[in-house]
């Protein structure tokens, strides 16, 4: 399983992340935004047969938190 | 062959109107090896236009089939990164190359064939308010719908595009669309202005000897008049009295109409036409032209507002609206922004300095008159802060071409043909930018100082410090606020009033 973070506009650094399984169906990943703003992330999934998975998380108005 | 109606006998205008702009020199580019021979080849405009044309259909393609994720699809990488980037650059080291090589008018062409234009162009539709009226929209819906993070909604862009340049062209004769409707164009005449290179004249003497005006009027098939051979300029403009690059796409159909081969590419202070109030060939002059005045003050505003519209504060602005409207919609918000930014400020600070400058001088002219007149003065700082904001997208997102194309290769192949993407590859770090922004805002705002002092020493040579230093001010004010929008962190976000 992984995680890709990318900005809504094109042409920004992106954010890659590997998460690690803690707990069955539990994952867990270390993933820092690195700009402030609207980001999209990726979650990419390998199943048991093979087959990927890919899910969409759109996470608005990322700002610095305090 | 093509074929296209004559231009109007009364678009010829005396060569004496004006002294040429140009004349014969070692700069001419048409007479440089290489260089020149590609130029002066018949077919290198329609080359380029294939070149630009082929990758239209690649961003709508990928646009409309690709993954809808904007750092991921090739319609909004090409647009909003690279070709936004690509078009200032070229427009400050070249000249207007990206007009001449556009793709909508080889479709244009094509179209024609089919339907030819039998209409003039309205003269109550003349000048640019129409184009400036469209300038604004674009700029607008941009902003509204988050444009640069649809790819889907960048093709149906591109398409549109493509669209309205061949439904007004072949309706209207000439180039209607570039002259009076295309909002991306008249951003590159107003920048062009200043490009260090300028089609014009080689010697003036051999165009007050011509008889058939060629450059203006096209050559005809001798047993068919109706043909057209080579067409000559579409916007107007007769070369002995043409006087800069305002409405030049930079098409060279004149280098090829010229019989006496009497055209230059020639080199050229930049921005030094922005203070030549000479009649020009098709425009006028500069001092009674409101239209480009309004475009000057629009191209400017607008890049100092599109700047603003992504950095942390226009949230601020925006909420405030919001509550002070009682809506939670963004459509009035934002519509609002834009009205006072590119409307109300505008005209209050130009009237303003202009009043100043009336008094301070007690010229018996009017403030709009005076306020027309310096207009173009702010074009250098507006090159500068659109050149920041394009080009930090550009040279920090350069490489992401790469990936995004080799992505797009698996995509169509099925196989990864271009090796597997690499999202890592981007391009220089923002924070190595940052200089290189602040750069491109000082030297246009000491471009705009300079120009605004040279108006005045144009208008009042007694008095001219005197004369300039409201404008000075205004510039200044302006520049402090593109630097501080810049040194603010950037927010790759929508506008809608989330937060």
């Amino acid at each position: 399983m992984s995680l890709e973070g990318h900005m809504t506009h094109a042409g920004m650094a992106p954010v890659m992340a590997a998460a690690v399984e803690r707990a069955p169906g539990i994952y867990e990943a270390e993933f820092a935004f690195t700009m402030r703003g609207d980001w999209v992330l990726l979650v990419s999934v390998t199943l048991p047969d093979g087959a990927r998975v890919e899910r969409r998380i759109d996470v608005a108005n990322v700002r610095p938190s305090g | 062959m093509t074929v296209v109606r004559l231009q109007e006998p009364s678009m010829i205008r005396p060569a004496a109107a004006s002294p040429p702009s140009g004349s014969a020199s070692a700069t001419d580019l048409l007479r440089w090896p290489i260089v020149g021979a590609l130029l002066r080849w018949r077919h290198v405009r329609t080359a380029t236009q294939i070149v630009l044309l082929l990758i239209a259909v690649v961003v709508v393609l990928h646009g409309l089939l690709g993954p809808q994720l904007a750092p991921k699809n090739l319609a909004t990488v090409l647009t909003w990164i690279h070709y936004r980037g690509l078009l200032i650059g070229a427009l400050l080291a070249a000249g207007n190359v990206f007009c001449g090589a556009c793709p909508m008018i080889l479709v244009r062409d094509l179209a024609r064939r089919v339907h030819p234009p039998a209409r003039h162009w309205p003269r109550w539709l003349g000048g640019k308010w129409v184009a400036l009226a469209g300038f604004a929209v674009v700029l607008f819906v941009y902003e509204l719908f988050d444009l640069w993070a649809l790819p889907a909604a960048t093709a149906w862009l591109v398409v549109g595009y493509f669209g309205a340049a061949v439904l007004v062209d072949v309706l209207f004769t000439g180039a209607a669309f570039c002259k009076h409707v295309c909002p991306v164009g008249q951003f590159n005449f107003i920048a062009s202005t200043l490009s260090p290179l300028e089609v014009g004249v080689r010697e003036p003497a051999i165009c007050q000897a011509c008889k058939t005006v060629d450059c203006i009027k096209g050559r005809r098939d001798a047993a068919s008049p109706a043909i057209v051979i080579q067409r000559g300029c579409e916007l107007a403009l007769f070369l002995p009295s043409k006087v800069g690059n305002l409405d030049c796409t930079f098409c060279l159909d004149c280098v090829q109409a010229c019989p006496h081969d009497n055209v230059a590419i020639d080199v050229r202070v930049p921005g030094d036409e922005l203070v030549d109030d000479r009649v020009r060939s098709a425009i006028g002059r500069l001092s009674r032209r409101p239209d480009l005045a309004a475009l000057a003050l629009l191209f400017t505003f607008g890049a100092v507002l599109n700047a603003f519209a992504m950095i942390g504060p226009v949230y601020a602005v925006e909420h405030w609206i919001a509550q002070a409207l009682r809506t939670q919609s963004e459509t009035p918000v934002l519509a609002l922004v834009y009205v006072v930014a590119l409307g109300v400020i505008p005209l209050a600070l130009c009237v303003g300095a202009a009043w100043l400058t009336r008094g301070l001088v007690a010229t018996s002219a009017s403030v709009i008159n005076v306020a027309v007149r310096y207009a173009y003065a702010l074009v250098p700082f507006g090159v500068g802060v659109w050149l920041a904001h394009y080009g930090f997208h550009f040279l920090s997102g350069i490489w992401t071409i790469v990936p995004v194309a080799q992505s797009a290769m698996m995509d169509v192949a099925g196989a990864a043909l271009l090796g597997e993407p690499n999202w890592r590859w981007l391009g220089m770090r923002p924070g190595a930018v940052f200089p290189l922004q602040i750069g491109a805002v000082l030297l246009g705002t000491l471009g705009s100082l300079v120009l605004a002092y040279r108006v005045s020493d144009r208008e009042y040579p007694d008095r001219a410090g005197r004369a300039a230093l409201p404008w000075m001010v205004l510039i200044g004010g302006l520049a402090l606020l593109a630097l501080w929008i810049l040194a603010q962190p950037m927010e790759m976000r929508g506008t809608g009033l989330g937060g």
